[in-house]
């Protein structure tokens, strides 16, 4: 009997030893950031539409910020445009939104990568249209540079020989394209490399979390509108990317056993080189048809909701996709629910989440019966680049303006890791 | 052998539940705007009469959450001898010579009681009344109304709006207005069922969404959050000073950032897409705050990059408990550098506290010093007796928000600061004491 409660002793010893284990293993993980530097920053949403012709109704344009925080040392940021737009099956030139756009045709969802470098001097801010891109010699510290010493007096330009030309710290060898389709709805995500290794790689020296960024949405027109947002952040850990190789990143650690088998999954603590994804987002919002209670003018309210997957293999062209389920929670402490797939992006209106008909969406004012909600999403799913899901939120009203907010996230990180495959 | 007869199954749940509640005490040790937290702080509430707030405070717990508020005025008047005048002011200054901008910061408060993952909201100018009237229904307009409290309507009439009461028991108002001629800043603590005592539940999160009441252009932020140390042995010990000293071991609340930082325009830049000029407005406000007190006297320092990673800087600016400021007008030495005319488009901008030791209170009060005694008669104590004198200078929370500005149309857009860095200096919140409901 005694020998039973000692092997009873011993394994539940074992087995809280664990549990407690995998707790603290868990919390140790952190999550995303809108609010901190970072290695790989995400825009979650970018809209170009400069005729008004399918996602807007007055000339957009988005402008991102990208800025080095460090304070003394030169970051590369290597940078990745998803172009989420969908096409005409009719006509696959012809950019659109659903199928009325294509006279009745399918509306083709589509998913492509652009890749591209940033140079960026220390503390260095830097801006772009997206619509137009920064091209070779519109970059503020591109030359002309001089030779260093004792030929300093002397511009490179002339040649200088064996002492060769100082250019210090520049934007050389840096080139942002235009995106490549206007309309354009899509996102970016940033990584940072240390530009003095040879050849460079994902960055996670002692000056690694050096990024910080925003976007700001420009319209033009009748209304002038301008919403910005801060682009969402996930850390290096500083941990060797080795166990990986260099051109898979791991977001986070893996504590679902079951994504073992799709590898290549790490599980160790060691291995994770980044923060997590959040397990759960929390976005705070008016339901949709609500009368904005500060408006002289009655004007109605509808929130645009934007969900990426953490995930995505560049080097194959296969988009993250996840499952994102909604708790929706009115001010009658009711809930509702639903789903809703997040194949590559996803921007949408909240009450065309669950359904068309926006009047009879639990995110309508009039179903729910309040008109401030609290919505919880949470990813699922067996991708193998994960389910973790990152987001923005905009507010619109009636009038034609807008204002864009950061997500709130809550928990541990998600309990599968989120891999980004670089090309 | 006596080991063994203590329950194996007890034993192993001790364990667990001990690492779960520490669990809980390992966030993220600093302050964020992205996460619940049990400090919620709003730098810029805007209710002036042509522009209104609407705040809005949830809770994602699944049981009833207890939050204590206060609104902090921040307007300045400018004031001779102590005899206030009616123009406003930000600094000294602003006002004429011999004049000072005086700030009262005084602070009003109100509770809440949210109940499991309510959202709640409301006009910072009208408050909310504690109603479940009107209500919405398909197909019909859902909206607050109006509540005619005087003999005459009043632009601060609360609104009624749907949902279910938010106040205290017995008590009509929930959230207090502030009237129209308001700027100044919101602070809500978790508290427990008493009302008073500090909770680190780290459960609250909230927004700010500005608006101009006529136009709808509107500018929203997420409200920054203090993560609290749930910790049973070193935590947050329910006094009523919060001491912003956790960085990840042992202390109440987390600590405020060693400074802030945003990327914007140069002040008078054009927007090359709209045609539109830009202008941006910086909202600070102290970590350290003294409610019911006094005001908190503030130092910081501007450091600045632009694109063509020139590095510039302006010098300290002083001023009490709430700064909101248009960057072309800091009339201080090296503030031009903020100015497009200088050739830049674009800043990189740091903000950085002052790295002194300051008197909080006493007749020397924001005098910088290096002891108790330099402070001065009249220094004032915390809750826990503590001296509120020579302390490091206060750590600072910032917004920031932009005007683009076409013709007679001006569209904005608000923007959290990023946070640069943990404070090595611990800031305090002291709350007034026997305020619960």
């Amino acid at each position: 009997m005694g020998k039973t409660k000692q092997n009873a002793y011993r394994a539940l010893t074992a087995l809280t030893g664990a549990a407690v284990a995998m707790v603290l293993a868990h919390s140790a993980s952190a999550l995303s950031t809108s609010d901190r530097p970072a290695s790989i920053i995400v825009w979650p949403k970018i809209i170009v539409d400069t005729s008004a012709a399918v996602y807007t109704t007055e000339p957009t344009d988005t402008l991102l910020e990208l800025t080095n925080q460090a304070t003394s040392t030169a970051k590369q940021a290597h940078c990745f445009y998803i172009n989420a737009n969908s096409h005409c099956s009719n006509n696959p030139a012809q950019v659109c939104s659903d199928a009325t756009d294509c006279g009745g045709f399918a509306c083709t969802p589509g998913w492509a990568e652009i890749d591209f470098n940033i140079y960026l001097t220390r503390s260095q801010p830097l801006a772009w249209y997206a619509s137009g891109g920064l091209h070779r010699g519109d970059f503020p510290i591109e030359g002309p540079f001089f030779c260093n010493n004792p030929l300093s007096n002397i511009p490179c330009t002339f040649g200088c020989g064996a002492v060769g030309c100082n250019t210090g710290q520049s934007n050389l060898g840096s080139g942002i394209p235009p995106v490549p389709e206007d309309p354009f709805r899509g996102a970016l995500v940033c990584i940072q490399f240390d530009p003095s290794a040879n050849p460079a790689v994902p960055d996670q020296s002692a000056t690694r979390n050096a990024f910080t960024g925003h976007a700001t949405f420009l319209s033009s027109g009748p209304v002038l509108d301008v919403a910005k947002y801060n682009a969402v952040g996930l850390a290096a850990t500083g941990n060797a990317i080795a166990p990986n190789g260099t051109d898979i990143l791991q977001l986070g650690v893996a504590l679902d056993t079951t994504q073992v088998a799709r590898p290549p999954i790490p599980e160790s603590l060691a291995n994770q080189e980044y923060e997590g994804c959040p397990n759960t987002l929390v976005v705070d919002h008016l339901f949709d048809g609500a009368i904005d209670p500060l408006s002289s003018t009655n004007a109605t309210t509808s929130t645009e909701l934007t969900l990426i997957p953490c995930g995505n293999n560049f080097l194959s062209q296969d988009p993250g996709d996840a499952t994102a389920q909604f708790l929706v929670f009115n001010e009658f402490e009711q809930r509702f629910s639903t789903s809703r797939k997040v194949d590559c992006l996803l921007d949408t209106q909240i009450s065309n989440i669950d359904t068309r008909n926006n009047a009879r969406s639990i995110f309508s004012a009039g179903v729910a019966g309040t008109i401030a909600g609290q919505t919880r999403i949470r990813g699922v799913g067996t991708s193998a680049t994960g389910r973790g899901l990152l987001g923005v939120a905009r507010l619109t009203t009636s009038d034609g303006t807008s204002a864009a907010y950061n997500i709130h996230q809550l928990g541990a990180a998600a309990s599968t890791v989120d891999l980004i495959t670089l090309p | 052998m006596r080991g063994f007869k203590r329950s194996p199954w007890l034993s192993g749940l001790g364990v667990l539940l001990a690492a779960l509640i520490l669990n809980v005490g390992q966030a993220r040790a600093d302050v964020t705007t992205d996460m619940p937290g049990s400090v919620v702080i709003y730098p810029k509430i805007v209710s002036d009469g042509t522009r209104d707030t609407l705040v809005t405070l949830s809770t994602t717990s699944n049981l009833q959450t207890y939050v204590h508020c206060f609104y902090v005025n921040g307007t300045g008047r400018c004031a001779q001898n102590g005899v206030e005048t009616a123009q406003a002011c930000n600094l000294d200054q602003d006002c004429a010579a011999g004049q000072t901008c005086a700030r009262s910061c005084n602070s009003q408060d109100f509770d809440l009681i949210l109940t499991a993952q309510q959202p709640t909201m409301w006009r910072a100018s009208t408050g909310r009344y504690a109603s479940m009237d009107p209500s919405c229904r398909v197909g019909q307009p859902c909206q607050c109304q109006t509540v005619q409290v005087g003999p005459n309507p009043s632009p601060t009439d609360p609104q009624a709006c749907p949902g279910l009461e938010t106040g205290v028991q017995g008590t009509r108002w929930t959230p207090l207005p502030v009237g129209t001629d308001f700027v100044g800043e919101l602070k809500c603590v978790q508290v427990q069922q008493d009302g008073d005592t500090p909770f680190a539940g780290n459960q609250l999160k909230g927004e700010a969404l500005i608006e101009a009441t006529a136009t709808g252009q509107k500018s929203e932020y997420n409200a920054l959050t203090i993560t609290g140390n749930a910790a049973a042995n070193g935590g947050n010990n329910g006094d009523l000073d919060l001491l912003l000293d956790y960085a990840g071991q042992g202390g109440e609340y987390n600590v405020c950032p060693a400074s802030i930082a945003f990327t914007t325009y140069a002040e008078g830049a054009v927007d090359a897409f709209t045609g539109a000029t830009v202008s941006t407005e910086l909202t600070l406000v102290p970590c350290t705050e003294m409610l019911e007190l006094g005001a908190t006297p503030v130092g910081v320092g501007f450091n600045v990059v632009n694109e063509f990673e020139q590095p510039l800087s302006a010098d300290a600016v002083n001023f009490d408990c709430h700064f909101t400021r248009r960057l072309a007008d800091i009339p201080q030495p090296g503030s031009q550098n903020f100015l497009a005319t200088l050739g830049t488009n674009l800043l990189n901008i740091r903000v950085t506290p002052t790295n002194t030791l300051r008197c909080l209170t006493g007749a020397n009060r924001g005098a910088v010093c290096t002891t108790d005694l330099d402070c001065g008669a009249g220094i004032l104590s915390s809750n826990g007796n503590g001296p509120l004198g020579c302390r490091p200078s206060s750590g600072i929370l910032g917004v920031a928000e932009e005007f683009h500005t076409l013709g007679n149309q001006t569209a904005t857009a608000a923007v959290n600061a990023h946070a640069i860095g943990a404070r090595t200096n611990p800031d305090i919140i002291v709350l007034p004491a026997g305020v619960g409901p």
